[in-house]
């Protein structure tokens, strides 16, 4: 035993330090997970103690339910603009910061500061911003002589997709802006030296040198915020509740509505083991693109 | 574990670097052990959140008929120290809920009461996640309708019908809060109604006299409202408001006037909801939307915007329930009660006559704690907090009249509502879960004509239909 513990003893050491951490995950999110796949094949309520087995049947209901291409098409619309959208902004604004040098601790408090809300109270603020009776919005408006042009922006399904995202660029952009920020204070000052004495304009240093030395940052900033926007729910369920009909219900909000509204456990664990497999082949699919990119680059 | 450090600790080298393992072992240890210590059972030996092992082809969750059945085993001693968990959905009267709370303990020194207070709409998702933990509150507010009468058959809340509170109440509002095995699972907060709420400055200033009688006389205020330059009309069209008043009105003068049955029928799974009399339901409101008699923003507007925007003077009435009568009544503008005239021209009016969101007693050790708490609040001094706060209906059928505050127009509309021989349910009371959970949408989906309202019809039977196979 004490032969065996010398010869292992780094191992046994580390396996010490990880096993707490891998309990907690495997008590709070493993065993979760698990529980979740199996009800997903119930018809649990949520409540009664007793439940059938029903094979596929939920999967099927949340499939051919009305609202199930709406999800998708408002999940590909979260991705397809919040994510460059979001990274190219906090990217710029980074870059930006990072040359301007003067009150950069102010620009970056200024930008972080609503990331440390919580996305309810951002959910509210945004609400209030939005409201087309009272809001500032509508205020401002107002005052311009513009008053036609104050719409309900959470309430029109052409109108409420881009004013959630709006708000949730607001949030967030900070925690990814202090992510590049971390990325552009690696790379060697002398190859921006280099660059100004060979007389490389601003704009190509940002496309040839900068974009390219980033990309580490830009593949965990892509695949952050694409994992974010697929299982988000606070923000847009305070701000819309999914709504109008299910113009910006997202697929975590879907899951609620099923589990706590609808008293459909199985239903809402179907779908949310349909967003699991949804999240891990998008993430996949992203990493998959952006290491390749990567190794290019280097 | 002592034998492991101890031999760790007795060898010669490394002595130092021993005892650092030794404790990092204790450590991480010890951190394992609090995440597991929290699987483990709990003081009544109860196995919570973990599903017991299902049969082949059918299962069991979390035990809590068994926690149910474990209930009421370890009753405290009268003078025993108590923390009662208390949730209640009261954003309405908020300081008259601290207010009955603080009353409370006064009265009752050694119960301590945790006091949670649950936003407005979402009564069913706070207690359903606890319901299936087996932790419920032990005092709560429970609405009418299936979700309570679930809870109270499967043995998580307490049958009240041999309580105080459950003798004094009024037996017609017993029905709703009765569970299919006859468990009287909530006493109703009061008798509720809808009704629209107007703003008679704003009346006057407009040149309406006489208040409208039938759809037609209302579309026809609404436009003279309208072409004063006034919004005629607010309804929260984001939140169950939608449901309570525009859903319930229509049910009421479109479907039970014509079918006294139908709620049965939903019940029994017998009802057709794709009918024009239903989806004129929706019709209806579409035909406010469209003519502009809506506040601006109605689809995503929300219960307590809705009320401070009327309160403020954006909108001449305001469709709501008499359970804001105590807040709507004090309005500097002078506020005026009428019977949302959603019948048409030359048909008999049906009000709707509910129950208000109860009160309810969960199983376990400190249901008799909560029992006095129910009866303070029904009974005691704690009801005409409440009740003066809201200004409703009682449902005692004794109260103090000399305690009482309702304003005399809501008496008025109260004594009104007694002549009339049929009356509707609120939604909650007679729709499935599922159909509930998509109602909201379904207005919102009308009003932006993602559906028709004939679509809308069609939609809530393909929902129900489902509901009742499930």
């Amino acid at each position: 035993m004490r032969v065996w513990y010398r010869n292992n003893r780094s191992a046994v050491a580390g396996a010490a330090f990880v096993l707490p951490a891998l309990a907690v995950i495997g008590v709070f999110f493993l065993y979760p997970a698990l529980m979740s796949f199996r009800y997903s094949f119930t018809n649990w309520n949520g409540i009664s103690p007793d439940f059938d087995y029903v094979g596929w049947d939920n999967f099927r209901y949340v499939l051919q339910s009305p609202q199930f291409k709406q999800l998708i098409w408002n999940t590909l619309f979260l991705i397809g603009l919040y994510v460059p959208v979001l990274n190219l902004i906090a990217m710029l604004l980074a870059v930006l910061i990072y040359d301007v040098r003067r009150f950069a601790s102010a620009y970056k408090a200024i930008i972080y500061l609503p990331n440390i809300f919580s996305m309810v109270v951002v959910g509210i603020i945004w609400k209030v911003i939005y409201n087309p009776v009272f809001g500032p919005v509508a205020l401002v408006l107002e005052k311009l002589g513009k008053e036609s042009w104050a719409q309900d922006w959470l309430g029109q399904t052409s109108t409420v997709m881009p004013a959630l995202s709006l708000s949730i660029v607001w949030y967030s952009i900070g925690f990814y802006l202090m992510i590049y920020l971390g990325g552009l204070s690696t790379i060697p000052h002398d190859i921006y030296e280099s660059a100004s004495i060979d007389g490389i304009t601003w704009f190509r240093r940002l496309r040839h040198l900068t974009f390219p030395l980033l990309s580490h940052a830009i593949t965990i900033n892509v695949v952050v915020s694409a994992i974010g926007i697929l299982t988000i729910f606070d923000l847009p369920f305070v701000l819309t509740g999914g709504g109008p009909g299910f113009a910006s219900q997202t697929m975590a909000i879907s899951i609620y509505i099923y589990a706590f509204k609808s008293m459909q456990q199985g239903s809402a664990m179907a779908l949310a083991v349909i967003l699991t497999l949804v999240t891990t082949a998008i993430t996949l699919g992203l990493l998959r693109l952006l290491n390749r990119r990567e190794a290019a680059h280097e | 574990m002592c034998y492991i450090l101890s031999r760790l600790i007795k060898k010669g080298d490394g002595t130092m670097v021993s005892v650092k393992k030794a404790c990092s072992a204790a450590l991480a240890v010890s951190l394992l052990a609090v995440p597991l210590y929290g699987c483990g059972a709990d003081d009544n030996g109860v196995n919570s959140g973990t599903a017991n092992a299902p049969n082949a082809a059918s299962g069991s969750a979390n035990g809590a008929s068994d926690g149910a059945s474990n209930a009421g085993a370890a009753e405290p001693a009268a003078d025993e120290n108590v923390t009662l968990t208390v949730s209640m959905m009261s954003s309405d009267w908020v300081d008259a809920a601290q207010e009955i709370v603080d009353q409370f303990t006064a009265k009752y020194p050694n119960i301590k009461v945790d006091f949670s207070q649950v936003p407005n709409d979402t009564n069913a998702e706070y207690l359903q996640p606890k319901a299936a933990a087996n932790s419920l509150p032990d005092f709560m507010t429970i609405d009418g309708g299936a979700f309570g009468a679930q809870l109270a058959d499967t043995g998580l809340i307490a049958d009240l019908k041999d309580s105080d509170a459950g003798k004094n109440t009024i037996d017609g509002l017993k029905p709703v809060f009765t569970s299919g095995a006859g468990k009287l699972f909530g006493i109703a907060g009061g008798l509720s109604t809808t009704l629209i709420y107007y703003n008679k400055k704003l009346f006057d200033q407009a040149g309406i006299k006489d208040l409208p009688q039938n759809w037609e006389d209302f579309l026809a205020a609404c436009e003279q409202l309208k072409s004063s330059g006034i919004t005629p009309l607010i309804v929260a069209g984001a939140d169950g408001t939608v449901n309570n008043t525009v859903w319930s009105n229509g049910f009421s003068n479109n479907v039970v006037a014509k079918d006294p049955d139908a709620v049965k029928k939903i019940a029994d799974g017998t009802f057709d909801f794709n009918t024009p009399e239903y989806a004129d339901i929706f019709a209806k409101f579409k035909t406010l939307f469209d003519k502009g008699y809506l506040i601006k923003g109605v689809t995503s507007l929300q219960y307590s915007q809705a009320n401070d925007e009327f309160l403020q003077g954006k909108a001449a009435m305001s469709f709501s329930g008499i359970w804001l009568a105590g807040t709507m009544m004090q309005a500097g503008f002078g506020t005026g009660v009428m019977m949302p005239p959603w019948n048409v021209k030359g048909q008999d009016r049906v009000p709707v006559v509910a129950t208000e969101t109860g009160f309810a007693v969960a199983e376990g050790k400190h249901k008799d704690a909560a029992l006095k708490f129910l009866d303070f609040i029904v009974n005691g001094d704690g009801y005409y907090i409440y009740q003066n706060k809201r200004g409703n209906i009682p449902m005692t059928k004794a109260p103090d009249a000399g305690k009482l505050k309702i304003d005399p127009a809501v008496s008025a509309y109260v004594d009104d509502l007694k002549t009339y021989a049929k009356t509707g349910p609120l939604w909650f009371e007679v729709l499935p879960s599922e159909v509930q959970a998509s109602l909201v949408q379904t207005f919102q989906r009308v009003l932006t004509g993602e559906l028709t309202p004939e679509g809308a019809a069609k939609f809530t039977q393909e929902t129900y239909l489902q509901a009742i196979k499930k």
